[in-house]
């Protein structure tokens, strides 16, 4: 019976950019700088990667087909190098393609990179794609992300019973908390915190999603080079080791587009991942051992429905946590610790790299005291791509011994 | 006996009013004035005499067997495409079955009637097989012309049958036909160009509708003022009272509608006749007359089964459905007769593949999903996989047509960033009646004006343009459930 | 009764996915009451999920005292009646539109 890669891989090193709107740089100059960087951190050379994993969503415009814009643009040694595409969680993709590479013993380096270039389009927002494929562009509406992400809210709302200017202010909340947080992080796109009144003063964008309510895009580049526990022991004798302990990928059946059973008021991948992560990961009690999370706040509903997803609230229970602080930096269970795609930014490829990024240092004590994270035991990310009944979930979770 | 058994209008939801119109473009040509009274409907962006005379289809076929439907027929001056049959993508969206005639009929306003000649003439010849003729148009008038101010947008549909569901019994025609060309549109052209006024009044309307007249009821032994009940179109108040004194006294002529829908060319006569079969009564003689190149003039009797038929199909509920269009500009953008700036975003290429359209051409034309014949599970777009996960079988698959079943609305959003020329994009998770659920567009309606729940029915509309090629692509979108007008 | 707080006429206020500001603040006179209103323009210039831009009008509520004090920000602070009544919403959102054409939403708080 396969019990998962718990303690089989650990992070020898980890590099990002700052992310924002990069005129300057191409995917291939983003990714130089993630990649220098890690291998810095891990104390390696190019030489010495055996397999790479590149992880990018949005491919025609800078990156083409297949891995060797990688493999050419960072000049690798002639090693595997595959690209991996999975809506927002492709950077979580590739992590896992590197890590299970390790944990099956076919490597002993490996580097997930992943990027997104999204500055050169000509216009605001992600390109138009047929996402979900040529049938859909015929029989699928003519929608935008938000509009889909703000169903939650409607549906959260009415199977709750919970009034909408409630539903607001929680969500306006999970925005503050971002701003917050992200006004503390270096390498965040936004470093601005707002007040409430500023949150709740921005125009509706889609019922009941206003424009505070939604993330952006933004250019950047993380990249991951794991290795096995014994290595890592032997290469930083003297580092803690922060080790894989789940990572789990949930994709829609179908079920919640097309069948009349799913509440669309949470993510039921999320759950699905959720609960084999804990799993794996060994963990009972989600809400007492994880210590700090990174999720996919691709809009504030999300966050919000996330908690639930995720066993961390109880079902209705999201709004009074997240406005009793249960979520912020200093709070109990700390959320986007590093300002989330709110503030950090998303570029969607290295996204979730982004968010194992801010795990790996919190656990190795490397930020500032006012936005540390107290002894933290577990780690979790989540990525959610797609959109809410037809979606890849994510979950990775990390601890140190 | 053959003749018209069923019968179904629609009339687009906004109405621009005329005064509205001349406060925008009555500096430029202040004699337009003159046709200011009332208001027009108009099409929205997302509709045109194709989804129009499918809307009326669907009101004239409520409760009729789709598989009993032998032929389509379809009438417009303004069809979308010079090759590829319109009626094609009528009969599909109306559920009709591969094995049926289908035509269109097209170049004059009297296509509406020649179309429901037609069908009459199929019915006999074929011991009262069933035939829908559906109708629409959607003429343009440059800015500031009699045209933009006198033309409105519209569909009507009429089923013809045999025997016992015949609800006015065909009893003759008589056709004039003439190359009188009064209005006029070239092969190339968008915009109407006509005649003077004084001639295609006393010329045209006020001569060739009584002589049609005359010559039917010479053909059939009649006198005008035997009937009861009498539809032409004619937007002349001049002619129109000359026409009506051919009718002796009483209530008998059919309200043109000018003042709410404006003149709806070949679908008119038709879109009269169904509001004038809204108040039928068993007995009466009815008398209908088309004008365009000539009269087609016919002549029906009511029957007895007319009363089963009065359930708040026709033109009423339609008419009552309005809402105000706020602006003289959306109405020229809508139309495409000014175009806007939709972004880079908007130049996104949409090419349409034929080969996949073909292969999805139920689910796309009539909103065909499917039933699991395993467990009785319903889905939408069809798949050979059952959506139910304590189910998913394959190939157990059989298709259900959805186009008329309606839903409910599970969630909803009204979007300020999709790109739509009626902003904000109102679209939502909708739950079929029956089961499944897929995500629709929504038409007609704001966000303020539904809620989780409401019952919704579905409008086959425009779903995009790709200009590169100048093909209009449909589909299905919903839109709040329309009451009945009892 | 609660407090509004002044932004800066025409100053960004910025998040990820855009930007709005206050273009102008006016009044209107309702029913014996004078209802604060701010004109208001928006972009979602950097939306991860597309690009519009919007004329919004906030409605705050029904002014008791104007510009009390000001902030640590040095933002002025003004006591109002936010508008709560549907129909009173009704209507003022309807008396608001027929003077600003153009604009696709009158919110508030």
């Amino acid at each position: 019976m396969a019990t998962g890669i718990r303690d089989k891989v650990c992070i020898l090193g980890m590099g990002c950019t700052k992310f924002g709107e990069r005129w300057d740089m191409s995917a291939g100059d983003l990714m130089v700088d993630a990649l220098r960087d890690a291998l810095e951190d891990a104390g390696l050379e190019k030489k010495d990667l055996q397999a790479a994993w590149l992880g990018v969503h949005i491919d025609e415009i800078n990156i083409g087909k297949g891995g060797t814009y990688a493999g050419m643009n960072l000049h690798l040694p002639l090693i595997p190098v595959t690209r991996v595409e999975n809506f927002c969680a492709s950077g979580t993709e590739a992590f896992r393609g590197a890590a299970y590479g390790v944990a099956s013993g076919a490597y002993d380096i490996a580097l997930a990179i992943g990027v997104e270039k999204l500055k050169d389009t000509g216009y605001g927002g992600l390109p138009d794609s047929p996402a979900f494929g040529q049938q859909m562009i015929f029989l699928g509406p003519n929608a935008t992300a938000p509009g889909l992400f703000a169903q939650l809210a409607t549906a959260y709302a009415a199977k709750f019973n919970i009034p909408m200017e409630r539903v607001k202010e929680a969500i306006t909340h999970v925005s503050w908390k971002s701003h917050q947080n992200g006004a503390k992080n270096p390498r965040a796109h936004l470093r601005k915190a707002v007040s409430k009144e500023q949150i709740m003063g921005s125009p509706m964008v889609a019922y009941p999603l206003g424009l505070f309510d939604c993330c952006g895009v933004s250019d950047g580049s993380a990249a991951a080079i794991v290795t096995t526990p014994e290595i890592a022991k032997k290469l930083k004798p003297n580092n803690p080791l922060v080790k894989v302990k789940a990572l789990q990928i949930s994709v829609s059946s179908g079920e919640e587009a097309m069948y009349d059973k799913w509440d669309g008021a949470g993510v039921l991948t999320t759950q699905t991942a959720a609960r084999k992560a804990y799993e794996e990961a060994g963990i009972k009690d989600p809400r007492k051992e994880i210590s700090m999370m990174e999720v996919h706040d691709c809009f504030s509903i999300t966050e919000l429905v996330t908690m639930e997803d995720l066993g961390i609230s109880p079902p209705g229970g999201a709004p009074d946590d997240i406005l009793n602080g249960f979520f912020d930096l200093d709070g109990q269970l700390p959320c986007q610790p590093d300002g989330g795609l709110k503030c950090f930014g998303h570029p969607i490829g290295a996204s979730g790299l982004r968010m194992i990024f801010e795990m790996y240092n919190q656990f190795l004590g490397r930020w500032p005291e006012d936005r540390a994270v107290k002894n933290p035991k577990f780690g979790l990310t989540h990525n959610l791509g797609g959109i809410p009944n037809g979606n890849v979930a994510s979950i990775a979770i990390f601890g140190v011994d | 006996m053959v003749g018209i058994s069923s019968y179904g209008g629609y009339v687009p939801r906004y109405r621009l009013n005329r005064m509205m119109v001349f406060g925008s473009m009555g500096w430029l040509n202040p004699v337009i004035i003159t046709n200011a009274r009332g208001e027009k409907a108009v099409a929205n962006f997302d509709e045109d005499s194709i989804t129009m005379s499918v809307a009326a289809g669907m009101d004239c076929l409520k409760g009729v067997d789709r598989d009993s439907i032998e032929a389509v027929y379809f009438a417009t001056t303004t069809a979308p495409f010079k090759e590829r049959q319109s009626a094609n993508l009528v009969a599909g969206a109306l559920g009709a079955r591969d094995e049926i005639r289908s035509a269109d009929f097209t170049g004059s306003l009297k296509s509406g009637t020649s179309a429901l000649l037609s069908a009459l003439e199929f019915a006999a010849a074929n011991n009262g097989a069933k035939a829908v003729v559906c109708a629409g148009d959607c003429r343009l008038g440059k800015m500031a012309s009699t045209q933009e101010m006198v033309f409105g947008d519209a569909g009507a549909a009429l089923l013809v049958g045999g025997d016992d569901d015949v609800i006015a019994e065909y009893k003759g025609s008589f056709s004039v036909s003439h190359d009188f060309v009064d209005h006029l549109r070239g092969a190339n052209t968008k915009y109407d160009r006509m005649w003077e006024e004084r001639w295609i009044r006393d010329v045209g309307y006020a001569s060739f509708i009584p002589q049609a007249i005359q010559g039917l009821c010479d053909k059939y032994a009649l006198n005008a003022a035997d009937f009861d009940k009498v539809v032409y179109p004619c937007y002349y108040g001049g002619a129109r009272k000359k026409i009506n004194g051919m009718f002796g006294e009483g209530d008998k002529v059919q309200d043109d509608m000018q003042a709410t829908v404006g003149d709806s060319g070949a679908a008119h006569p038709l879109l009269m006749l169904s509001a004038a079969l809204e108040t039928a009564q068993p007995g009466q003689k009815l008398l209908l007359v088309s004008y365009g190149s000539g009269c087609d003039a016919m002549w029906f009797e009511v029957t007895d089964a007319i009363s089963k038929a009065q359930d708040g199909r026709g033109v009423s509920r339609w008419l009552a459905r309005r809402a105000d269009l706020d602006n003289y500009q959306k109405y020229l953008v809508w139309r495409g007769m000014a175009p806007p700036e939709l972004g880079i975003r908007g130049e996104t290429d949409k090419e349409t593949r034929w080969s996949l359209i073909w292969r999805d051409h139920k689910a796309i034309l009539g909103l065909v999903g499917e039933k699991c014949k395993a467990c009785g599970a319903q889905q939408f777009p069809p798949g050979r996989v059952c959506a139910n996960p304590e189910c998913g079988v394959m190939d157990e698959m059989e298709p259900v047509y959805l186009a008329d079943k309606g839903g409910k609305i599970f969630t909803y959003t009204a979007d300020m960033l999709a790109a739509s020329l009626s902003p904000p994009a109102v679209y939502g998770t909708v739950s079929f009646n029956g089961g499944g659920r897929t995500v629709m567009d929504f038409a007609d309606c704001a966000v303020d004006d539904i809620a989780v729940g409401d019952p919704l029915d579905f409008s086959f509309r425009l779903k995009f343009y790709d200009p590169k090629r100048d093909i209009p692509n449909y589909f299905w979108k919903a839109i709040p459930a329309v009451e009945e007008v009892k | 009764m609660a407090e509004y707080v002044h932004q800066q006429i025409g100053e960004e206020i910025r998040s990820m996915a855009g930007y709005y500001m206050v273009l102008e603040e006016r009044v209107l006179e309702y029913k014996g009451r004078t209802v604060l209103h701010l004109i208001e323009a928006a972009a979602a210039d950097t939306s991860c999920c597309g690009g519009a831009g919007l004329g919004f009008i906030m409605v705050p509520g029904y002014i008791n005292a104007l510009r009390t004090c000001q902030n640590e920000e040095g933002l002025w602070l003004s006591d109002v009646d936010p508008i709560k009544d549907e129909e009173e919403r009704r209507e003022i959102t309807a008396l608001i539109k027929a003077g600003n054409p153009g604009f696709q939403q009158v919110n508030f708080t």
